[in-house]
């Protein structure tokens, strides 16, 4: 009789111990929490969008201009545009005007005055182009990365819905566009050839 | 005997109380969440290395990523008296308490690598930009395997923000391809033997899949062991980041055919502790102005530039 209790005392307790320490956590609810917490990213970037956005677009550099000075003088031009952390690239917000010379899965390839290219991005729109070339978003108010690069998503998820369709509708080779956009420069490689533009606003002349 | 008594306890308060003598150096400590990973190593003696080369006594502390390991290193590190903390933390959430604690006692507290879930607790935290590198290796990855196909992935620590800001940061990208399809999401903690486990019971699961995404380079070794025994690390395009010496050689192998480690992103652990051991050395000499977050760029590597690594 002593052994039948002893033996299922001993299992009760095992059980007490197994079940205390075992903690079983759905990796999708863990992941949620650490994304969000208390932070709408959504609504940071949404905020961005309605009162910032015309600021920056406003604010926008001449591209042309930009490029021209780039090729003078590149590391004191360079040094001009926003740097987060340690980084080889510096991040502008630019404005320009061109013809378009040809549409790829990815990208509407636009030439500027002095024969130069650029592409406007209408897919691979993703990482911080945007975010940190506009001047309005600091890092210092985010609790923490995931925060931070949230507020990106966000933003690039504004220009696919928004932005990315005007230039998919109405884009067509020998038109004039105007654009203003996230433009990045690497400091390392220093290439401008082959430069990328987030497009932030854009402007498709009507057909003739 | 009043005065006698007064005289012994003066005694013992300026004999147990903290006088540099000319010869004694300040103290850093160097607390890691691991040495048992070859990346965390190199984080560690490169900060303990810039530490004793500025004039500072270092010693590093392992706290084997157990959060309580951690808070003992903390309470000896306060009681020892140091004058900084350089923290590779084993929890977001979990090590805030710590730096707190050391906050309080007046010794200030330097992240590397891991960030904490605090905008002041740290005076400054200076962390791989995890999320950016990991959108590069999902742009190149989404590229390798022509926009469809199954996949899984191997998250790191759960506590861990790296883990999600990698995850985050690849699936910003990924996820916007329907084709590509995720049929398996499993953590290994970082760790290589654990990602093996992972691996091999995936690979029953599901025999079919082109790739399989790696929070951390251990991870991608361990994933691509699994697969060389399967005989399918010809058919699986393995993504892993670091940097580490083996998967920067296993990319040089894939070059040439041989095995299909495909890309790793890589971070600079050497400059991340050495600007952090710097930091704390200005924050020393009253240089209140350091930058309490700063991101540092993680670089793709891939067939094309691996021999700018090697």
């Amino acid at each position: 009789m002593n052994k039948v209790i002893k033996c299922g005392l001993t299992t009760v307790v095992f059980v007490i111990v197994l079940i205390n320490s075992i903690n079983i956590k759905d990796l999708d609810k863990v992941r949620t929490k650490k994304e969000s917490g208390n932070f709408e990213a959504g609504a940071c970037a949404q905020n961005f969008w309605e009162q910032q956005r015309t600021v920056s677009i406003e604010e926008a550099v001449n591209l042309s201009q930009l490029l021209t000075r780039l090729e003078q003088s590149f590391d004191s031009t360079a040094a001009r545009g926003q740097q987060v952390g340690i980084s080889d690239y510096r991040y502008f917000m630019v404005q320009g005007s061109g013809t378009i010379e040809g549409i790829s899965e990815d990208d509407v390839v636009v030439v500027l005055d002095k024969g130069r290219k650029i592409r406007l991005a209408t897919g691979f729109i993703f990482g911080n182009t945007m975010r940190n070339a506009v001047s309005q978003i600091d890092i210092g108010e985010f609790m923490n990365m995931t925060q931070f690069n949230e507020v990106s998503i966000q933003i690039n998820n504004l220009v696919q819905e928004n932005i990315v369709p005007i230039l998919e509708e109405r884009a067509e080779t020998g038109r004039s566009v105007s654009f203003a956009g996230a433009l990045s420069i690497d400091v390392e490689t220093r290439q401008l050839d082959s430069l990328r533009i987030i497009p932030l606003q854009i402007d498709i002349e009507e057909e003739k | 005997m009043e005065h006698l008594t007064f005289a012994l306890i003066g005694f013992l308060l300026v004999s147990c109380s903290k006088q540099p003598t000319e010869n004694e150096k300040p103290k850093m400590a160097v607390v890691i969440s691991t040495l048992n990973n070859p990346w965390f190593v190199v984080l560690a003696e490169s900060a303990a290395e810039k530490a004793r080369e500025m004039g500072y006594e270092a010693t590093i502390f392992d706290s084997q990523n157990n959060s309580a390991k951690e808070a003992e290193h903390f309470e000896n590190i306060i009681a020892s008296d140091y004058d900084a903390i350089l923290l590779n933390p084993t929890d977001a959430d979990g090590s805030v308490v710590n730096v707190e604690m050391a906050k309080d006692a007046g010794i200030p507290t330097f992240c590397m690598d891991r960030e904490i879930n605090s905008k002041d607790a740290a005076v400054s935290q200076v962390i791989s930009d995890s999320f950016s590198g990991c959108v590069k290796l999902g742009e190149y990855f989404v590229r390798e395997l022509n926009r469809s196909g199954t996949y899984a992935e191997l998250l790191g620590l759960v506590g861990d923000n790296n883990t999600w800001n990698r995850s985050m940061g690849f699936h910003s990208v990924v996820d916007k391809f329907p084709d590509l399809e995720m049929v398996a999401q499993q953590s290994a903690d970082f760790d290589r033997n654990k990602a093996m486990e992972v691996t091999e019971s995936i690979l029953q699961a599901h025999p079919e899949i082109d790739g399989i995404f790696c929070g951390n380079d251990a991870m991608a070794m361990g994933a691509y062991q699994a697969l060389v025994a399967a005989g399918k690390a010809d058919q699986v395009k393995v993504f892993g980041f670091d940097g580490a010496t083996d998967v920067i050689n296993a990319i040089v192998i894939n070059a040439i055919g041989e095995g299909n480690i495909a890309a790793t992103g890589m971070q600079f652990p050497k400059m991340i502790a050495t600007k952090v051991a710097e930091f704390a050395d200005q924050y020393l000499n009253g240089n209140q102005d350091i930058d309490n977050k700063i991101p540092i760029d993680v670089e793709l590597v891939t067939q094309k530039n691996v021999e700018e690594y090697k």
